[in-house]
């Protein structure tokens, strides 16, 4: 029983303890939910609750409040939960108020005609054949896509969408209607937009160009080659679909109009042939140096020769002089030898003399130990000398006066 | 790979040991793979505790799917989680203190394993408590083979060992590579394995798209 | 004071919290595709991993210490920090927009990252007290911004390159992440 009661106890503490930082937890984001609550419109609240909520991105917008917002503006259809499957998108159909989508639908490709360049990568692509450009536009035949949706991921500027086949069938009849760019919700454009019927062209500031070949390792259609470093366009084979300048990492590849494409391109072509001309220029130029290289050659060897006889003379005038030099230093060596030696048998006579003092004055000194005990530089007693002592000290110091 | 069997108990183990492998297909969940493998022996006291916590949450969730409100949700899962880990890092410190001791922070790091709120997103909130159950085996299963394979490679080849038993002295023909144990050897162990894995998949996706086209042709 | 510099610096460098600790690889080996994102991962880890940490350790040490209920720390922290991470989102994407659309997205990312709930555990097991604490998680998340920006370069650069078909995404990554340990080991010589 005491046991149990222990237990008890503990338990009631953890559970009080959790209980409570759940319970302020949960105080704390109510309120900060209406404090920090951001006015959204109703069937953007209302969308966003029927998401899953687990913000996996799987959508492709950030997080489900980010799918939602889209699907309120009516950027993204309203099956564009994957997570959520036909069930969620038949709950937000509702709050749209769009017809409900039935299960049973099937997939197909609609090209947004206003982002297409006409590059034809979804054509190729196609396994089904579905897909055609005409008048650099792609049209996908609604009988025969298959849904599968290679188009899609193929395509550049992600122009091509997969959606139920009523929707599609809707668009695909409102075409002609829809000219109007307006019609489209806002999406940033990649590329800029292109005036009427003007077809885009990439072209490379060579510039910057750092010769990655990059551009080259991606263009679908073989049209960017890397030549000494430099890429170039071939603007005849190229379709505009900017593959090349998304991967370019100097973003030095522009795309733009054909025409102002093919002014660029043909200034370069001038530039490169002019390079005969240059060529030319430099050939005469060439000559020319070589002339002046071969007279000047002459000239520096008339002076090589002429320089070389005035150094003959010179080092013959130098020869007598280091030999007269060498004649007087020989003499001035002679005499300070018989100096030097002079001076030094005078050292040893005195280093002599002094030798035989300094051994007097040590016989002395010794002399003086023997008698006193003590050497002559040891310091007296401290305190008054004694009687003894005193006669001595005065004898040392009057020796030392000596 | 993509074998199917009649019995959805099964199906589902065997779709967590293989088809959605969490280490080797899906990649979630590689904090403890490449913190724990260093021994063969980490390796399975990890893979076992996640499996039990796995199961166990797995079935209370999808025994709770239904009363636990859409906006808590998250916080539920959570609390649930926590609480079964907080049991098992008793459980593991008084039966198993050398696995504790060496396991460390890793235990309480289960609680915010992508594999369990992952699967409990997915899966165990969506089905029932019997087809979860399943579900938490196979992929505690698939996750603690992972594990066992990286440990092992990287015991054997890094430290001559396998469960603490030396396999191998070190001799001129070969010497145990240190780096294996340690930090970077984690992450080329993983990587060559993964290459390994898409590898084989690319092979068996290549020869299924020639029998199928073959299938075509003859028909 | 040095004490505390040594703190930052062991737990950004040192024990780096990607490369030798092995918490929150997910979300390393998933959001380092593009500088710019990796960026904001990383701004949006500091600024959750610093703030958790310090009310981690100021609830230890005044609610679960002083009632010997440490043993709750797994749950409260992960609690606690979830909630956190919801507040902390809220208050961005009313008061300053601008910081929402640059990090809000991966901040509910973050709260199942185990590098949060990782560092707050690691303060409690070095004892470490509110200002080591804080500074702890401070150079944690340092580190981890320091590790994903330097992938998320790595692999920009590696996107035009050639290599085994197999081994291209995670693979690659694994081995580029293996020669940035390899790199960080260097570190450990640092006298500081």
């Amino acid at each position: 029983m005491i046991v149990m009661a222990f237990n008890f106890v503990a338990v009631l503490k953890a559970t009080l303890v959790v209980g409570i930082v759940g319970l302020l937890i949960g105080i704390v984001l109510g309120f900060a939910g209406s404090i920090f609550e951001v006015k959204k419109d109703e069937k953007e609240e209302k969308i966003r609750a029927c998401l899953p909520g687990n913000n996996c991105g799987g959508c492709g917008y950030p997080g489900c409040d980010g799918c939602a917002h889209a699907i309120f503006l009516g950027e993204a259809p309203v099956n564009q939960c994957p997570v959520g499957g036909p069930k969620v998108a038949a709950e937000i159909a509702k709050v749209m108020g769009v017809a409900d989508v039935p299960k049973t639908e099937a997939r197909k490709a609609y090209v947004r005609k206003s982002d297409c360049v006409g590059c034809t990568l979804c054509e190729k692509t196609c396994a089904f054949d579905s897909v055609h450009v005409v008048n650099k536009k792609a049209t996908v035949d609604l009988d025969t896509c298959k849904g599968c949706g290679a188009c899609a991921a193929k395509c550049p500027k992600k122009a091509i969408d997969l959606m139920d086949e009523s929707k599609a069938r809707e668009l695909f009849a409102a075409e002609p209607k829809a000219a109007a760019p307006a019609a489209e919700p806002a999406k940033a454009p990649e590329a800029k937009a292109a005036p009427a019927g003007e077809p885009q062209k990439a072209y490379v500031h060579k510039e910057n160009c750092v010769g990655c070949t990059l551009c080259q390792k991606n263009c679908p259609f073989d049209s960017v080659h890397v030549e000494n470093r430099k890429a170039t366009v071939n603007q005849e084979t190229c379709m505009g679909c900017g593959v090349c300048a998304s991967k370019c990492p100097k973003k030095t590849i522009e795309l733009m109009d054909a025409s102002k494409a093919k002014a660029l391109a043909d200034q370069e072509a001038a530039a490169a042939a002019a390079a005969p001309a240059v060529e030319a220029v430099k050939a005469e130029a060439g000559k020319a140096v070589e002339a002046a290289k071969a007279e000047a050659g002459k000239a520096v060897e008339a002076a090589k020769a002429e320089a070389g006889k005035a150094a003959e003379a010179v080092k013959a005038e130098a020869a007598k002089t280091v030999e007269a030099v060498k004649a007087e230093a020989a003499k001035t060596v002679e005499t300070v030898k018989s100096e030097a030696t002079e001076a030094v048998e005078a050292a040893k006579v005195q280093v002599a003399e002094t030798a035989a003092k300094a051994e007097e004055v040590v016989e002395e000194a010794v002399k003086e130990v023997k008698m006193h005990g003590r050497t002559a530089s040891a310091r007296p007693l401290q305190g008054a000398p004694g009687k003894k002592n005193k006669r001595e000290h005065a004898k040392s110091i009057n020796q030392k006066r000596v | 790979m993509n074998k199917h069997f009649e019995n959805p108990f099964i199906d589902t183990i065997y779709n967590g040991i293989v088809r959605e492998n969490p280490t080797f297909v899906m990649v979630i969940g590689m904090c403890p793979v490449l913190a724990v493998t260093t021994t063969a022996s980490n390796a399975i006291g990890m893979g076992l505790s996640t499996t039990a916590v796995l199961i166990l949450s797995n079935m209370i969730i999808a025994a709770l799917r239904h009363i636990i409100p859409d906006g808590v949700r998250m916080p539920a899962y959570i609390v649930i989680v926590a609480t079964f880990v907080t049991v098992c890092d008793f459980l593991m410190e008084a039966y198993t203190p050398e696995l504790y001791q060496s396991l460390g922070v890793y235990i309480p790091l289960i609680v915010v394993n992508c594999i369990i709120l992952g699967r409990a997103e997915a899966y165990a909130n969506k089905n029932t408590v019997y087809l979860s159950c399943a579900d938490g085996i196979g992929m505690g299963i698939g996750f603690t083979i992972a594990l066992l394979i990286i440990s092992s490679v990287r015991e054997i080849l890094g430290a001559g060992e396998w469960f603490g038993n030396p396999i191998y002295t070190a001799s001129d023909f070969f010497a145990p590579i240190e780096i294996l144990i340690k930090s970077p050897g984690a992450f080329l162990v993983l990587a060559v394995l993964i290459a390994a894995k898409n590898k084989w998949k690319w092979v068996s996706d290549k020869k299924m798209e020639e029998d199928a086209k073959k299938a075509i042709r003859e028909s | 004071m040095q004490g505390l510099i040594i703190i930052i610096i062991t737990a950004a460098l040192l024990d780096n919290v990607v490369l030798s600790q092995f918490l929150g690889i997910c979300s390393f080996l998933g959001v380092s595709t593009k500088t710019e994102v990796a960026l904001g991962m990383g701004g949006a880890v500091v600024f959750v991993i610093t703030i958790a940490s310090a009310v981690a350790s100021l609830l230890y040490d005044f609610v679960l210490a002083p009632l010997s209920l440490g043993y709750l720390d797994t749950i409260v922290f992960i609690l606690v920090i979830a909630a956190l991470v919801q507040v902390v989102e809220m208050f961005f994407k009313k008061s300053i927009p601008s910081l929402y659309n640059a990090l809000g997205i991966y901040l509910p990312l973050i709260t199942t990252n185990c590098a949060v709930l990782g560092v707050a555990l690691n303060n409690v097991t070095y004892g470490y007290n509110f200002i080591e604490s804080v500074l702890c998680g401070l150079g944690t998340a340092v580190g981890y911004l320091v590790a994903i920006v330097m992938l998320a370069a790595i692999r920009e650069r590696c996107e035009g390159c050639e290599y085994l078909e197999s081994f291209k995404g995670v693979p690659m990554v694994c081995i580029c992440a293996a020669l940035m340990s390899i790199a960080f080991f260097g570190f450990s010589g640092l006298n500081i």
